[in-house]
């Protein structure tokens, strides 16, 4: 059974009536009045207490108390709430009844239960969390230890494969230049003896026993700079004659595909401490591969130049330009360009580029490219004035 | 034996009473009196594992410890006595005589020693220490939080040659305890020392490198903290250690399940199992897990089982009630454990 419902009022700490929101009947309560005052002695205390701890908690239920109407007595459940930084209190009176009281027990344990419940789960999923934090943390740590682990496994099998590219590197040198020599005797002693075809495969065969031995001359110091056992010869240098020099030896190799070697910016007046054939290597390199890739016709530019402390020098071609991927390898020992052919079929094994890198790098240099797919490419060295 | 675990009603009438005595506690407010629930469940598992070990040694420990936190923590220092006095006042109500008269020597034990002058801990950088200089720039950095530079200098002085087995030994070691000296002294934080501990940790994986080489690994060894343990850094530096020294370790770090470390060692059984176990009311798990790695598991050769922790330090024979072969402190006494078993 629904107990009745008396009033539902608005008041002030004191208990007097501000507005009234619902009434049994109209001659119960009015506006001004002190709901205090509508209680005996004996309960007042109660009834205060009730308010008294409504001001302080925001809640407070009196399960019964005589509220006086009209002459006589009725027992009246009272509960009241108080909104958050708000003065007055919004109190509701109904009939007395086993059930109001029942009721609120059983919510105020419903909700107590509820509470502990979410706790607990609240609980649970944190350990759950912690668990699952702990065993992550467990496994980075793992995963940490098992690639250092790996790394000194690649460390030790790459030393193991220089050792042997630099011993085979090491035996077949001997054997080749032996090759070379006798063949210039062949051809010496057999001047005029041998056929125009048989002169032409000799001198094939010299120069293919010279390609290699320069691979092998060049893979021998990329393993020996590697190691730290080559020492660099660094004398004074004047590098714009040095540059001079090759170029010489480069305009002619490029006038066979019509190609320019233009001089830029072309500081004559740099000097340097360096180790010059080393530098020589590099320069020839880099020239090397600009006509290697650059069409026919086309022009080579060349720049030297220093500022404070650095000395610069570029090699700029309009061949057919390198992807990004392919600029991140390029100075890796043997690797070649798959989607760049040379425009006249030159051959590369892919070390040049490398060699020139630990060349660079021995100078505490930098070697860098600058490229675009379809736009040229642009190698820089940076050589440090002081090293 | 389980005397006071999972009895919160009785930790709550112990601390009631405590509060009636000792009234200045309720300054502390609601979030005092939590702490003072959570010290007294400490209390009790401490006094529990020395009397369920027969290691007076453990709880005289923990009474002195506690007493000069308490100390610097500006508590009164009848805390702990009236604590201990109360326990023993209040036990007979929940447990059996047996079980009283077992843990009675324990608890007056502890009060003794709660009344004993606390001393003060030295600090653990002394003038022997062969690289007092470098412990000290290192503890100077990390105090002013300047964990990269820390980083940087400790690599440098690797790279220039020292052995990692000195920068272990002479530098994480003592600056561990010296960080732990610093909380428990409350000169610095607990923020303070888990930033100190999370970089020696980062710099211990910078050196990696230097760690796991190419050197032939003759023996295996599983390195793990107990169930519930989190303090790790000890354990991995022993794993570390022994991977300079030779051995192929495999590291599974805090808090690791016992069947997991089980399923693990019947897959692989390792020639030695290194286990820590760094607070005192851990030991019952390291009692289950190596009885069951003893006696109860399909392990057909169990490992040889050092263990090493805090409790271990404090009572140099727990190692024998714990069902392992030896317990070790630092890389020296494991090297020397290792080495008088045959593993050179």
């Amino acid at each position: 059974m629904i107990p009745e419902l008396y009033f539902i009022v608005n008041c002030e700490s004191d208990s007097s009536i501000s507005s009234i929101l619902q009434l049994r009947e109209e001659s119960l309560l009015k506006e001004g009045d002190i709901l205090a005052e509508f209680f005996s002695q004996q309960e007042l205390v109660k009834f205060m207490g009730f308010v008294l701890e409504c001001n302080s908690h925001h809640f407070a239920y009196l399960p019964e108390a005589a509220f006086k109407q009209k002459e006589t007595e009725i027992s009246l459940s009272f509960l009241a709430l108080k909104a958050k930084n708000q003065q007055g209190l919004l109190i509701l009176a109904e009939e007395k009844s086993e059930t109001t009281a029942d009721k609120l027990c059983q919510a105020a344990m419903k909700f107590n239960q509820q509470g502990q419940k979410n706790l607990f789960n609240t609980a649970q999923g944190l350990q759950e969390n912690y668990e699952e934090l702990t065993a992550i943390n467990n496994e980075l740590i793992n995963s940490q230890r098992e690639l250092a682990r790996k790394n000194s496994e690649l460390a030790r099998v790459s030393a193991e494969k220089s050792r042997i590219i630099s011993v085979l590197a090491h035996d077949l040198r001997n054997p080749l230049g032996g090759i070379k020599n006798l063949l210039d005797l062949l051809i010496n002693l057999s001047s005029g003896k041998l056929s125009p075809r048989e002169k032409e495969i000799l001198l094939t065969i010299k120069q293919a026993s010279t390609d290699s031995l320069d691979m092998l001359e060049d893979l021998l110091d990329i393993y020996r700079y590697r190691e730290g056992k080559l020492q660099l010869k660094r004398q004074n240098s004047q590098l714009s004659r040095l540059v001079l020099s090759l170029l010489r030896i480069y305009e002619i190799m490029a006038e066979d595909k019509k190609i320019k070697l233009k001089r830029e910016r072309f500081n004559l007046d740099i000097e340097i401490d360096i180790d010059q054939s080393k530098i020589k290597q590099v320069i020839a390199n880099l020239l090397t591969n600009a006509i290697k890739y650059s069409p026919k016709g086309e022009e080579i530019k060349l720049s030297l130049y220093k500022n404070k402390d650095k000395v610069f020098f570029e090699v700029k071609d309009n061949g057919p330009g390198l992807k990004a991927e392919e600029q991140e390898k390029l100075f890796n020992p043997f690797y070649t360009v798959k989607s760049v052919k040379s425009t006249a079929g030159e051959k590369s094994v892919g070390l040049g580029l490398a060699l020139a890198r630990d060349i660079v790098s021995a100078h505490k240099g930098k070697i860098s490219v600058e490229s675009r797919k379809g736009e040229g490419a642009l190698f820089r060295v940076e050589l440090p004035l002081i090293p | 034996m389980q005397i006071f675990k999972f009895q919160r009603e009785f930790i709550k009438q112990l601390v009631d009473k405590q509060y009636e005595l000792q009234p200045e506690f309720k300054k502390y407010g609601p979030e005092g009196y939590q702490k003072s629930l959570q010290d007294a469940s400490y209390n009790l598992s401490f006094l529990e594992e020395a009397a369920t070990l027969e290691s007076p040694q453990l709880i005289i420990d923990y009474c002195q410890w506690t007493g000069y936190l308490f100390q610097k923590l500006g508590l009164p220092s009848t805390t702990l006595v009236q604590f201990w006095t109360l326990t023993l006042k209040l036990s007979p109500q929940i447990l059996s005589e047996k079980t009283f008269q077992e843990i009675k020597p324990y608890l007056e034990t502890a009060i003794r020693s709660s009344q004993t002058p606390v001393k003060e801990t030295p600090s653990f950088i002394n003038k022997e220490n062969p690289q007092a200089e470098l412990l000290e720039k290192y503890l100077d950095l990390i105090i002013r939080q300047k964990r990269q530079e820390a980083s940087r200098f400790i690599i440098s002085r690797v790279e220039d040659g020292l052995p990692l087995r000195e920068l272990y030994l002479y530098v994480f070691q003592p600056f561990q305890y010296e960080i732990g000296r610093l909380w428990h002294s409350n000169q610095i934080t607990v923020a303070q020392e888990h930033y100190a501990t999370a970089s020696t940790q980062l710099i211990m994986s910078q050196l990696y490198p230097y760690v796991f080489t190419d050197k032939g690994k003759k023996y295996n060894a599983l390195c793990s903290c107990i169930q519930g343990e989190l303090h790790e850094l000890g354990i991995r530096m022993i794993a570390d250690f022994l991977e300079v020294e030779g051995w192929n370790t495999l590291y599974l770090g805090a808090n690791m399940p016992n069947r997991d470390i089980l399923a693990l060692m019947q897959k692989n059984p390792p020639d030695l199992f290194a286990v820590s176990c760094t607070m005192t009311f851990h030991l019952d798990r390291l009692i289950q897990l190596l009885e069951e790695v003893r006696n109860k598991s399909k392990i057909a050769h169990p490992p040889l089982i050092l263990v090493g922790g805090y409790p271990f330090n404090i009572d140099s024979g727990l190692w024998k009630k714990v069902y392992a072969d030896g317990s070790a402190s630092n890389f020296e006494a494991t090297l020397d454990f290792l080495h008088k078993r045959g593993f050179t």
